[in-house]
């Protein structure tokens, strides 16, 4: 009988030691997953209270322009305007009202990142305590371009280096001005506060037809052809397109993009082999490497062929945010290989450099991309993106124009996804210009000019 | 045994120096030497030093090292009690006072009877009435109906309640009891289990109900009626998200805390920050800011832990007990009685279950329960309650060793 007692303890004693390795397992898990996450939110008490016992590092642009900094204990943003709230998404605010670097990077900004030790040996030395510098990735130069691109309406445009997944520049307007935040601390404001390039959401329109096209490719579907006739009734309800194309194919369809064939492709694909390569790329999947806080893009599997045929040109329930497009180009320019987004360039704490930007890979929706990459090249050189190309250069693009769903009056989000094809210059844009109509006319050509001024500066 | 008690005594002095530096340090830390908080630390080593000596002189066998890891458990929340508030601290050492004395008496019973005979009945009624007290006199901290104040002194009949519990429960289960017996014994639980329910004490109920199924499994090895029981608590679990709201709040929060921040999630959200914001070597001592996690001197102590200790001292923490339910669980194998064994196992369960539950619910494993880390957090009622916990385990070590000793005189062999 004691014998069988023993045994019980035993097995219970194994229990326990399952139960509390799992705890050890999990702690450290999710410390090291979300940990990051959990810190840097603009909730956290931390951050504010840290502004006033730590003398904050500055923060610079990748061309070592400062754009926000402490001095005589006071944090100071740069005088210019213009620039000012051109990167006001990126630097956010002192309040914590926004994603921010401020708050983003709040860890190295006010020496979170220091090692107990030596914030004791600052404790009892008593220096003041000093947080480190950081560099960011974008310019702020061709930041300014990029929202000067946007002109008076609201959108967003992300610019980065596709091989890297650098940031180079992330406009959103309208924006705000960290000077005064007033209008926001009494809870005004509509939507200025809101990075629309990172989380906005938007439907994608015609650009997700590249993700039609990826899927007809890893299927091995590039011989479909269709007949367009201006329309075309699936389900009984009539999908329209804007022009009529007669027979056409794959690069056919892309290049002038061709509603009438990716809405009888949907059939001919299947809403699950769509589902799987729209995975690969990023769709439904919340991106939690890097250094961006990024909504999470949707495309919704329906068995209703109406509501497949329309998913598959990227409206139905599809949703995308300017950032996550900007990537999806990128990852077709860099041949299948989507870089991680990256903002952070540099800590630098006094004279040492503590980090250094390493590019990761987000994900490898594809192995090979050259289909893909001719068809957005064909698509700017003779095709609904022709707005976008700059001479000497070779662009590669795809359109957009997305209807807003339950809105007849009003006109259509304007998209533009592109890159560069070209080893020195490797970046890719996205453009969104919210209501401004047809992407061919309205956002090829802001693509154009950021595009220009980019490579002006040499990216 | 040599071996035991140098593992026993390293940790004893590492217990020492952590807290007279620790202290030594928050001393300092305000700009201007802080005596009070010196003396605090001075005091805290000497009472365990001296404890530490009395015991083992006047228990010769009883197990060091299950001591001593008490004391740096303990340790370690008067440090962060210190850091927190210093009022808090100060009736911490109080209670750290009181309840040894009380593990004291605790080992001199437990090593004198056989197992309470009838007297368990008296326990039952006790056990039940203070929960009941509790649950139609008790005032609600946190949700839970579960402090009573009698006379400026407030406390908390649960944890009374519990180690009662814990002794009843081995009693009934050291051998086949009558039917009489079995029905009262099943009373008493179900009894304690819907009160605790009533008193919106989830922490508790968890811990009974958990510390009932094992304490059965153990001392009746059947293996089907516990899994049994278990389906039976994870149904009424389940039925309890549909009809407590409390309880389908917290599942709640605990799934997406973040979107209910600003009131329901603002508790576990700031918790999470806290553990995260301190990394993987901790902001230091003094050097957080856990004075925005809500409850941080007693439910929340854990994310304090963290984020001036750090994650691996935190992991550490974790390690300590287990290394302490190891203890428990040997001591009881060699148990002379069937009682004895089950009362040591139950301790050491009760002890167990309740560090996981909290320590899981504040870093988001499980959902949360109000309920205290045991030996760190602060509060009278749960400090003593652990302590006379950790007096019911020696007090059983000390008879083994007795019986060990007796074993190598009888063998003709010396003890030294
Ligand atoms: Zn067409």
């Amino acid at each position: 009988m004691k014998n069988v007692l023993r045994r019980n303890i035993n097995v219970l004693l194994v229990v326990f030691i399952i139960l509390f390795v799992a705890l050890i397992g999990y702690l450290w898990f999710v410390t090291s997953t979300y940990g990051e996450r959990w810190f840097v939110t603009p909730y956290n008490p931390r951050i504010q209270n840290m502004q006033t016992t730590v003398n904050a590092g500055d923060i610079y642009d990748r061309a070592g322009r400062a754009l926000l900094y402490t001095k005589g204990g006071e944090r100071e943003y740069i005088s210019d305007k213009g620039r000012r709230t051109a990167v006001s998404h990126i630097v956010g605010d002192g309040f914590g009202l926004t994603y921010g670097a401020q708050t983003n990077f709040a860890k190295y900004l006010y020496g979170f990142d220091k090692n107990a030790f030596s914030r004791i040996e600052d404790l009892v030395s008593g220096n003041e305590r000093q947080g480190s510098d950081i560099v960011l990735t974008i310019d702020a130069k061709l930041s300014e371009a990029a929202l000067d691109a946007l002109g008076d309406n609201r959108g967003a445009i992300v610019v980065m280096n596709y091989e890297t997944g650098e940031i180079l520049a992330s406009v959103s307007s309208p924006n705000f001005d960290p000077k005064d935040m007033s209008l926001f601390l009494d809870g005004g404001g509509e939507s200025e506060l809101v990075n629309r390039a990172f989380v906005g959401l938007y439907p994608p329109g015609s650009i997700f037809k590249l993700v039609t096209a990826a899927a007809m490719i890893e299927n091995d579907l590039t011989d479909f052809t269709a007949n367009c006739e201006g329309s075309v009734v699936i389900g009984g309800q009539e999908i329209a397109c804007w022009d009529v194309h007669g027979d056409i194919d794959l690069a056919g369809a892309i290049s002038h993009s061709c509603n009438v064939y990716f809405a009888k492709a949907a059939d001919v694909v299947g809403v699950r082999e769509i589902n799987e390569t729209a995975q690969a790329f990023l769709f439904n999947k919340q991106l939690l490497t890097g250094d961006v806080i990024m909504g999470t893009s949707v495309y919704e599997m329906t068995t209703d062929e109406t509501n497949a045929a329309w998913s598959a040109i990227g409206q139905y329930h599809d949703l995308i945010t300017p950032l996550h497009a900007c990537m999806i180009a990128a990852g077709i320019a860099n041949d299948g290989v989507m870089m991680a987004p990256k903002l952070l360039l540099e800590v630098v704490d006094g004279e040492t450099v503590t980090y250094t930007l390493k590019p990761t890979t987000a994900a490898t929706p594809m192995d090979d991309t050259s289909l893909l990459k001719q068809m957005m090249l064909d698509c700017v050189q003779n095709g609904t993106g022709s707005n976008a190309a700059i001479d000497g250069y070779i662009i590669g693009g795809k359109t957009g124009t997305a209807e807003i769903a339950g809105d007849e009056e009003n006109a259509e989000h304007a998209w533009f996804i592109g890159f560069v094809q070209d080893e020195q210059h490797p970046i890719a844009i996205a453009v969104i210009i919210e209501r401004a109509g047809s992407g061919g006319s309205n956002a090829a050509p802001a693509a154009r000019k950021v595009l220009a001024a980019a490579l002006d500066i040499g990216y | 045994m040599i071996l035991e008690r140098r593992g026993a005594g390293a940790l004893l002095t590492f217990t020492v120096l952590f807290t007279l530096s620790a202290c030594g340090l928050l001393a300092f830390s305000g700009g201007a030497f802080d005596i009070g908080v010196a003396a605090y630390g001075l005091g805290a080593a000497l009472l365990l030093i001296l404890t530490y000596g009395i015991f083992s002189v006047v228990f010769r066998h009883i197990d060091r090292l299950t001591l001593v890891l008490c004391f740096f458990l303990v340790s370690i929340g008067l440090v962060l009690l210190v850091r927190l508030d210093m009022e808090v601290a100060l009736k911490q050492l109080i209670m750290l006072a009181i309840g040894i004395g009380l593990m004291f008496a605790t080992i001199a019973v437990i090593k004198a009877v056989k197992d309470f005979g009838k007297l368990n009945y008296v326990f039952m009624i006790a056990s039940f009435g203070l929960l009941a007290f509790a649950y139609l006199f008790g005032d609600a901290v946190g949700g839970a109906r579960n402090w009573v104040s009698i006379g400026g002194v407030s406390f908390q009949p649960s944890e009374i309640s519990k180690v009662l519990f814990v002794v009843i429960s081995a009693y009934f289960f050291a051998k086949k009891r009558h039917k009489f017996a079995s029905v009262m014994y099943a009373l008493y639980v179900g009894a304690c289990v819907i009160l605790l329910v009533l008193s919106n004490d989830l922490g508790a109920v968890l811990l009974y109900a958990a510390t009932f199924l094992i304490v059965f499994f153990a001392g009746t090895g059947r293996t089907g009626l516990t899994l049994l029981g278990v389906g039976v608590a994870g149904a009424g679990a389940v039925a309890s998200y549909y009809i407590v709201p409390h309880v389908k709040t917290r599942v709640m929060i605990w799934r997406d805390p973040w979107i209910y921040y600003h009131n329901q999630g603002y508790q576990i959200v700031q918790g999470l920050m806290a553990i995260a914001a301190g990394g993987a070597f901790g902001a230091g001592l003094g050097l957080g800011y856990p004075e925005a996690i809500p409850v941080n001197t007693s439910d929340y102590i854990y994310a304090v832990i963290c984020e001036e200790f750090g994650i691996i001292f935190g992991i550490i923490v974790i390690l300590l007990y287990l290394v302490f339910i190891v203890r428990g669980m040997i001591i009881a194998r060699n148990a002379t009685s069937r009682f004895d064994a089950l009362l040591v196992f139950g301790a050491t369960c009760m002890l167990s279950l309740q560090s996981f539950i909290i320590i899981a619910g504040v870093i988001k494993l499980i959902p949360l329960t109000g309920i205290t880390l045991p030996f760190i957090s602060a509060g009278g009622s749960s400090l003593i309650a652990c302590l006379v916990l950790v007096g019911i385990i020696e007090g059983v070590a000390v008879k083994n060793g007795k019986r060990d000793e007796k074993d190598v005189v009888d063998a003709g062999g010396e003890v030294i």
